[in-house]
C-alpha cells in the first residue's frame, strides 16, 4: 500500500481502500449521492460497507402529487409505480399501493422492487361501497405475518389480515370499544397495538389459526397522564381565545420503546373569522408506554430525550431513526437527536370528513420540534420548494429509502 | 523559554529516507505510534515505510497546527475565534492536487489521525456530491469499467437517481 509519488501519475481512485470509501459514502449528503457513487466503477460498486453500517440519512417527504422530496437538498424524485393507483401509503421503508382493480403491492424505492400480495383482502375489493372506502385508508402496517390497516370512517376502524402461505387472507375487523376514536396503530415487537384518542392502548392479538373470529383486543389499563397547564387551557371552550389547541396523537416505535407522541396545534379563534391567526404546531410531548408486560396494567411515562434518536411523524407513517448529536459537524443531511420532524396534518382525530377536499400543502404547518429547547424551526430544506405546485390526491407522508 | 528547549523530540523517517524531527506532542497525534511512545518502546527514531517525505511533511504541518491551536493564543490579535481560524486554515490546507489529497487520506488512515481523516474524506465527499456518475468519473479520471448489462442493471435498480 505504498503511497504514490503523486506528481505525474493518475491517483488510483478506484483503489481507494474500503474503509475510506465507507467514510466518504457516509458523508455524501443525499440518497441520490449514495446511489450515484456506487455507479461510478466496479470497484466502488462492490467495495462498499453493508447498508446498516451507514448512518441513516433524512427520509424523503412523499408529496401529494406522488413525487418525493429529498431533504435537505430539495431534489424531486419519481419512483415508478403501477398505473391506476387508487391509494398510496408509506409503511416506512416501502409504499403500500392499491390499484383500481384491488391489487395490492409493496414497492421499495431503493432498490426498486415490487412485491405483489397474492390476493387482496376484502376491504380492497371493488364494489360500489368499497370504491368510496378505498380512498379513506389512512395507515397500513406490514410485517411478514400480517397487514393491519386503519380506515377513516366513523370513528376509524382497524382491519387486520394474515399474510403468508395458503388460502385467502383471513381478514377481520378489530372490535373497537364503542366510545373511542382510534388515533393510531403500530407494530411493536411483533405485536399490533392500537392507540385511542382517550390514550388507551390496546394490544390486538391476531390469531394464528385460520379463524374468522374477530381478533381479541386486550386493553392495557394505562394510568392516565395528568394534564399540564397548557393542555388544561385547551379544554375550556372560548370562541375568542387565540391560544386554543387541537391535539393529535401518534403511536411510534423508537428502538425498544413504544411512544405516544402528542402534538399540540394552535388553532385560530372561532371569532373573529378573519383573525389572521394560522394553524401552527406549537409543541410536542412524548410518552413511553412503560410496564407493558405488567399483567394488563401499564403506564405512560413522559420522556424528555429520545436517547440518540429522532422522530418523524405524519398521519400515515411515523418512524424513528438514529440521529446525530445536535452539535455534530458533518451531516446536515442527518437527523438531529431529540428532534421531532413533522408536516401539515390533513385530519384531526375527531373530524374526518370523507368528502374532504384535496390534501393540504405539507409545508403549511411543518418543521422540526426541538425537545430540549421546546422550540420549532423549519424543515431542513436548502431550496424553497414549499409551493402549491405539489398539489395532488395523496396525503403527505415520510418514506425512508435504504441506500 | 527554557521549558521549550527541553521538549522531547521524536524523529519520524519517511519511506524515502528523509528524517523529520517533531515535538513529542505532535507525534502523539499519530495514534498509530502514540502507544509506542507511551509504552516507551519506541526509539527516538520511528520508521514510516508507507508514507513518503512529501506527504509526511504535510501530515506534520497539519498536526503541528492542530496541537498548537489547542493552546490559548498569546497575542489574541485575530478577529476570529480560534475555532474559526482553524477551520479556515483546514480549508486552505486541503486545497491540493488530487494525488496529494488521495495520498493524504491514505496516510491519515494508516497513521490513524482522526481529524485529518475526517477532513480529507469530507473534502472527497464534497467533490462527489450533486454529481452524476459520469461527472464523478471525469472529476477523478476514473474509467467506466461496467459492462453494458451491469450498467443497465444499476440504472434500473434506482432509476430515480439517474433522471
Amino acid at each position: 500500500m505504498a503511497a504514490a509519488s503523486g506528481s505525474t501519475c493518475r491517483p488510483p481512485w478506484p483503489d481507494l481502500p474500503q474503509e475510506l470509501l465507507g467514510l466518504v459514502l457516509a458523508r455524501v449528503p443525499s440518497h441520490a449521492d449514495r446511489v450515484r457513487l456506487r455507479a461510478v466503477c466496479c470497484a466502488w460498486h462492490s467495495c462498499v460497507p453493508r447498508q446498516h453500517a451507514l448512518p441513516p440519512l433524512l427520509p424523503w417527504l412523499a408529496l401529494p402529487n406522488g413525487t418525493f422530496l429529498s431533504l435537505p437538498d430539495g431534489a424531486i424524485h419519481r419512483v415508478p409505480v403501477p398505473h391506476d393507483v387508487c391509494w398510496r401509503v408509506s409503511t416506512g421503508g416501502a409504499l403500500f399501493i392499491v390499484q383500481g382493480d384491488g391489487t395490492c403491492s409493496l414497492t421499495t424505492p431503493s432498490p426498486a422492487t415490487t412485491t405483489a400480495f397474492p390476493e387482496p383482502p376484502f376491504w380492497f375489493r371493488k364494489n360500489s361501497r368499497a370504491n368510496h372506502l378505498l380512498n379513506n385508508i389512512s395507515k397500513a402496517v406490514v410485517s411478514d405475518h400480517l397487514v393491519a390497516v386503519l380506515k377513516i370512517s366513523g370513528r376509524n376502524n382497524v382491519f387486520t389480515s394474515r399474510r403468508g402461505g395458503g388460502p385467502p387472507w383471513k381478514t377481520t375487523k378489530w372490535a373497537r370499544p364503542g366510545y373511542s376514536f382510534t388515533a393510531d396503530i403500530a407494530l411493536f415487537q411483533g405485536k399490533l397495538y392500537v392507540l385511542t384518542s382517550q390514550e388507551e392502548l390496546h394490544l390486538v392479538e391476531v390469531d394464528d389459526e385460520n379463524t374468522t373470529a374477530a381478533p381479541a383486543g386486550n386493553t392495557l389499563r394505562m394510568r392516565s397522564i395528568p394534564w399540564d397547564d397548557e393542555e388544561r387551557k385547551y379544554r375550556r371552550y372560548d370562541p375568542y381565545a387565540n391560544d386554543s389547541y387541537m391535539q393529535r396523537r401518534y403511536l411510534v416505535v423508537s428502538g425498544d420503546q413504544l411512544l405516544m407522541v402528542k402534538r399540540m396545534i394552535n388553532i385560530p379563534p372561532v371569532l373573529p373569522l378573519d383573525s389572521g391567526i394560522e394553524k401552527r404546531t406549537h409543541r410536542f410531548r412524548v410518552f413511553e408506554a412503560a410496564d407493558l408486560l405488567n399483567d394488563g396494567y401499564g403506564r405512560w411515562r413522559e420522556v424528555t430525550t429520545l436517547t440518540g434518536r429522532a422522530l418523524f411523524v405524519s398521519e400515515g407513517c411515523s418512524e424513528s431513526i438514529p440521529a446525530a448529536a445536535a452539535e455534530a459537524q458533518c451531516g446536515s443531511a442527518r437527523a438531529r437527536e431529540d428532534c421531532i420532524y413533522f408536516m401539515t396534518e390533513d385530519h384531526n382525530e375527531y373530524f374526518r370528513d370523507t368528502d374532504d377536499s384535496a390534501p393540504k400543502n405539507p409545508f403549511d404547518d411543518s418543521g422540526v420540534y426541538h425537545m430540549r429547547a421546546q422550540t420549532v424551526t423549519s424543515l431542513p430544506l436548502e431550496t424553497s420548494t414549499m409551493s402549491a405546485e405539489h398539489e395532488g390526491p395523496w396525503s403527505s407522508t415520510w418514506i425512508f429509502p435504504e441506500t | 523559554m527554557a521549558a521549550e528547549d527541553l521538549k522531547k523530540m521524536i524523529t519520524l523517517k519517511s519511506s524515502d529516507g528523509e528524517e523529520f524531527k517533531v515535538e513529542e506532542a505532535v507525534a502523539m497525534e499519530l495514534q498509530t505510534i502514540r502507544h509506542m511512545i507511551e509504552d516507551e518502546c519506541a526509539d527516538n527514531e520511528i520508521p514510516l515505510p508507507n508514507v513518503n517525505s512529501k506527504i509526511l511533511s504535510k501530515v506534520i504541518e497539519y498536526c503541528n497546527k492542530h496541537v498548537h491551536a489547542a493552546k490559548p493564543v498569546a497575542d489574541g490579535a485575530s478577529a476570529l475565534s480560534p475555532a474559526e481560524d482553524l477551520k479556515n486554515w483546514d480549508a486552505e490546507f486541503v486545497k491540493v492536487d488530487q494525488a496529494t489529497l488521495f495520498d493524504l487520506s491514505l496516510a491519515a488512515n494508516y497513521l490513524d489521525i482522526k481529524a485529518l481523516l475526517d477532513l480529507t474524506c469530507q473534502t472527497i465527499a464534497d467533490m462527489i456530491k450533486g454529481k452524476t456518475p459520469e461527472e464523478i468519473r471525469r472529476t477523478f479520471n476514473i474509467k467506466n469499467d461496467f459492462t453494458a448489462e451491469e450498467e443497465d442493471e444499476i440504472r434500473r435498480e434506482n432509476q430515480w437517481a439517474f433522471e
